[in-house]
């Protein structure tokens, strides 16, 4: 079998592209896709109620708390499917020099904050998506491809809330249930065992909690914490700041960037709404993103 | 990995080893450095959620077999939508050595195949690659072993054939 040692010879002899091509076309394909990481973020922004008041397509009540900002945030009713959810994204780009800040860029490609996308909007039945490069005025509209583990129309996310159970035990081996589900579907080896389990059982929960713009419906949102906390070496951190600066809780485990590195997600402190997250918490949130603004429209390029 | 430059620290390190192994699982090297630079493609567009992969190395090689497999299924659109790495990269020359290698473990199944490359091409211990494989690590152990025994006398008969 040591035979097979005489492949190795080949390495040396392979001329791999530079890497910068890779990043190329890589960037290529999410422009063409309409910036399909930042849209996958910005995907399936929900009906709400914020601070007791229904946060609604065409609400023009300037006092009306945003998520984030106001107590807790659930669902109403479903919106229309050719109406438009909305996020604005905020994300420190860690490639910028300066004080500049990049929005919804982000990620392993060195220069992406070339692509800085304010705003992004996907129509509720997941037909299209559109988006706003910063400093371009124009709104780019397409099919919206997707193509992610995750990523789900506001359609699908509300359908997934309605079929989780509320039990915490059970909802837990739901979720355990639901990442296998996507794993096996998506060319895409997610590490399902161990802690790898654990921590993209954490970043699901996530997800289900607000990271996809969408707020879970009441009967579900206590259910969704008490399972974050069954969850092996969770661990929380009080007074702290998410990445844009405001007072949060932080909620998370170990990841895999560093043996001190937390992975998960910043919390209201009083409400407990769903902020935004990191990869990469070691006392301060320097990288990692940040809802800003998100809601129901009934066109693209509307802002609630 | 947790940013862009680590991520071009495992294209660096990986790369030729990744290609190597998908050379032996499908043993077309054209279609093995395709399948790794796919792979590495889709983990920059991950952007920051590739940094929730437990074991980067493991799905680069994953998501590339999964290419190579699927690339025949969806070659028309890949070809006509997809933005591919430009240029042409030279194929280096198979040496008779080679090709026999390769000829060999074509001779075995699948599964066997794949458990003889990621011991013996990609260093993995039967843990891990009952890890990687997701079967018990027993099962791991029989396939080895009935591949090392398929394979040696089919290496051996090239041997022979060398020394005549």
């Amino acid at each position: 079998v040591s035979d097979l040692d005489v492949l190795r010879e080949l390495t040396g002899q392979l001329r791999p592209p530079k890497y910068n091509d890779l990043v190329a076309v890589a960037r290529k394909r999410r422009r063409r896709t309409a910036a399909t990481t930042t849209v996958l973020i910005a995907a399936a922004t929900a009906l709400v109620i914020v601070g007791g008041a229904t946060w609604l397509p065409g609400m023009t009540d300037d006092s009306a708390p945003r998520p984030g900002d106001g107590p807790a945030a659930s669902i109403t009713e479903r919106p229309r499917s050719d109406q438009w959810a909305y996020v604005e994204y905020y994300h420190p780009g860690s490639e910028c020099e300066g004080n500049c800040t990049v929005r919804n860029g982000g990620g392993n490609d060195p220069d992406d904050d070339v692509v800085q996308v304010d705003a992004s909007w996907l129509r509720v039945d997941g037909q299209s998506d559109a988006y706003k490069i910063e400093g371009d005025d124009q709104l780019y509209v397409q099919n919206w491809v997707n193509d992610e583990y995750g990523d789900w129309t506001p359609t699908e996310l509300l359908d997934l809330y309605a079929s989780l159970p509320r039990n915490p035990d059970r909802l837990l081996e739901a979720i355990y249930a639901e990442l296998e589900r996507f794993n096996e579907a998506k060319p895409y080896n997610f590490g399902l065992r161990g802690d790898g389990r654990y921590n993209t059982a954490v970043w699901l929960i996530g997800k289900l909690l607000g990271e996809n713009g969408l707020t879970p419906p009441p009967d579900l949102r206590a259910p969704l914490f008490e399972t974050l906390a069954k969850v092996p070496g969770v661990q929380v951190k009080e007074d702290v700041e998410d990445v844009a600066g405001r007072d949060a809780v932080f909620v998370g485990r170990v990841g895999n960037s560093c043996a001190s590195c937390l992975s998960g997600m910043f919390l209201d402190p009083e409400d407990h709404t769903y902020l935004g997250g990191t990869e990469n918490y070691q006392g301060e949130a320097t990288e990692g993103w940040a809802i800003m603004d998100r809601g129901i429209v009934d066109h693209a390029g509307d802002r609630p | 990995v947790s940013g862009s430059r680590s991520l071009h620290e495992l294209y660096d390190a990986s790369y030729g080893r990744l290609v190597l192994q998908l050379f032996a699982l499908c043993g077309d090297l054209a279609d093995a450095e395709d399948a790794v630079q796919e792979a590495f493609v889709k983990a920059i567009g991950l952007g920051r959620a590739f940094g929730r992969v437990q074991n980067p190395e493991a799905w680069l090689r994953t998501v590339a077999l999964n290419h190579q497999r699927n690339s025949w299924r969806h070659a028309k659109v890949v070809r006509r939508f997809v933005t591919t790495v430009p240029g042409r990269q030279t194929a280096p020359e198979l040496s008779p050595d080679h090709v026999a290698v390769v000829r060999a473990l074509a001779e075995l199944g699948p599964d066997q195949r794949q458990v003889v490359v990621l011991r013996y091409l990609a260093d993995l211990g039967t843990a891990e690659i009952a890890n990687e494989l997701g079967v018990p690590e027993g099962t791991v152990k029989s396939r080895l072993s009935r591949g090392r025994e398929r394979l040696a006398p089919m290496l051996d008969e090239k041997e022979e054939t060398d020394r005549v």
